[in-house]
């Protein structure tokens, strides 16, 4: 790819992603009962998904690492693992306004999605102390690679299985039910999508950048 | 007699039955996995001992209780063998899921131990009116083994970390969240007096999930043993 | 549009900004990197 080409396509994402900002704030509220606080769905949905995605990659490589033992597959998991915990990060803190703002306390641990996005969290974070208190950087990548491993199974217990098992006395606030199947209007759909587009590649593209730039460490140092 | 499974089964029960022999001459694992369930009891015990407290608190506090107590001492197995320098020896003997099922099924003992100690305590000390016993141990039962078979791989990678013991509670605690619920919300619907039927989804989950835990543990332990 | 959501739009786009000139350079300097190689 030229690097014409390069610029040009980050460019015409940086433009399609001022665009999501434009519109996601001039047209009218996604959700009418919540008002312009239903704005962030725009945004939060998006890095929800990308540290899903992220720890996806991130255990990609754990596996390809323990088979392959090549510190570069570490790094990959590492690297990804990095930014997903940044956009799980982000996510909590969104979600966290969002209730706020919606119904009035900042958590409520009776809200599954909650759950989730703080169990990604503990995940990511296990996962860096871990990582952490391992000197020898074979062994980190290895016992790294194996709890990313371990602990992933928790995450579609929570996701699918959970939302059944909750206690029912206290009711999942059942707007954000609402909100996810609530009939998106074709403007609103094309602006979430467009946002969530560009999320997934500039994850992608931050991703790519650190792998690039930790393989020229890696040539360098062995030159 | 000399067939590839009882030759693996024998080395597994020598795996453990060292490892309680060794224990009991010690009694290290044991005395802290008790005295921490056992003071926390009290404490609880005696500083509710105003309130009238709900089922649903008393399933919460139970495992709060146990989970606590098996922080404390559950990573101890690994621990012990890095500890000693016995890890090597050990690595010789037999292959690594063989060891994994020694170490696993010391683990289950030791937390089944604990919970045979703890409950009727609680139940007493808590003033707790169980309607029907069978259910209700037959959930605190499933949550140990499941407790037992999440933890015992944690231990294995944290044996060989530097900052042990809150870490082991660090990585412990995201995965041991889907078996605190199911075994708060067993144990809640079960001294609720639901019986069986409200405690069969949480059941149900908590068979899922020892044996995911523990078959992806006999896999990653390899891995953890022999990096 | 209320005026409330201007300011965050705008705030929003700076930010943005900011950032995607940021991975740009970044992004430039790598590839300077790799054709030296």
């Amino acid at each position: 790819m030229t690097s014409m080409v390069r610029k040009a396509l980050q460019f015409g994402l940086f433009l399609l992603l001022a665009g999501v900002i434009w519109f996601s704030f001039s047209t009218p509220a996604p959700q009418q009962q919540i008002g312009q606080a239903s704005r962030i769905f725009y945004y939060h949905i998006p890095m929800a998904w990308l540290t899903v995605v992220a720890y996806a990659v991130s255990l990609i490589f754990s596996i390809k690492f323990l088979r392959t033992k090549r510190e570069l597959d570490d790094y990959r998991a590492l690297w990804a693992a990095e930014i997903g915990t940044m956009f799980c990060v982000l996510a909590t803190i969104s979600g966290s306004l969002f209730a706020k703002v919606t119904w009035g306390v900042y958590w409520n641990w009776s809200e599954p999605r909650m759950l989730s996005i703080f169990l990604l969290l503990l995940i990511y974070g296990a996962y860096l102390a871990l990582r952490a208190a391992i000197p020898n950087p074979e062994r980190r990548g290895i016992l790294g690679a194996v709890y990313s491993i371990f602990a992933f199974p928790t995450v579609p217990f929570f996701i699918f299985v959970m939302p059944r098992i909750m206690p029912s006395l206290h009711p999942t606030n059942s707007v954000v039910n609402q909100n996810l199947k609530f009939t998106m209007g074709l403007e609103v759909r094309l602006i979430f999508f467009v946002s969530l587009f560009c999320f997934t590649v500039i994850f992608f593209w931050i991703y790519f950048l650190g792998v690039k730039l930790h393989r020229l460490k890696l040539e360098h140092a062995e030159s | 007699m000399s067939s590839k499974s009882s030759g693996w089964v024998n080395k597994a029960t020598a795996v453990l039955v060292k490892d309680i022999r060794t224990e009991l001459r010690t009694r290290y694992s044991l005395n802290a996995l008790f005295m921490f369930a056992f003071t926390t009891l009290v404490v609880v015990s005696f500083s509710l001992r105003q309130a009238a407290l709900k089922v649903d608190i008393l399933a919460a506090l139970y495992w709060i209780i146990i989970f606590f107590a098996s922080m404390s001492a559950l990573a101890g197995v690994f621990i012990k063998e890095e500890d000693t320098k016995t890890a090597q020896t050990l690595k010789l003997y037999a292959k690594p899921s063989v060891i994994y099922t020694g170490k696993l099924v010391y683990n289950i003992i030791l937390l089944l131990l604990l919970c045979l100690l703890v409950t009727p305590l609680f139940v007493i000390l808590m003033d707790v009116s169980v309607p029907d016993p069978l259910p209700f141990v037959v959930v605190i039962l499933l949550g140990a083994i499941g407790l037992a078979g999440a933890t015992t791989l944690i231990g294995a990678i944290v044996a060989k970390a530097n900052v042990r013991g809150a870490l082991f509670a660090v990585l412990s605690f995201p995965i041991l969240l889907p078996l605190l619920v199911a075994a708060i919300g067993g144990t809640n619907a079960v001294l609720s007096g639901d019986g069986w039927i409200g405690a069969e989804n949480d059941i149900k989950l908590l068979i899922a999930y020892a044996v995911i835990m523990i078959a992806i543990s006999v896999v990653l332990f390899d891995f953890v043993w022999n990096g | 549009m209320e005026t409330s959501n201007y300011t965050v739009l705008f705030t929003n786009l700076i930010i943005w900004a900011g950032i995607f000139l940021f991975l740009f350079r970044l992004d430039k300097k790598i590839k300077d990197l790799e054709k030296m190689k």
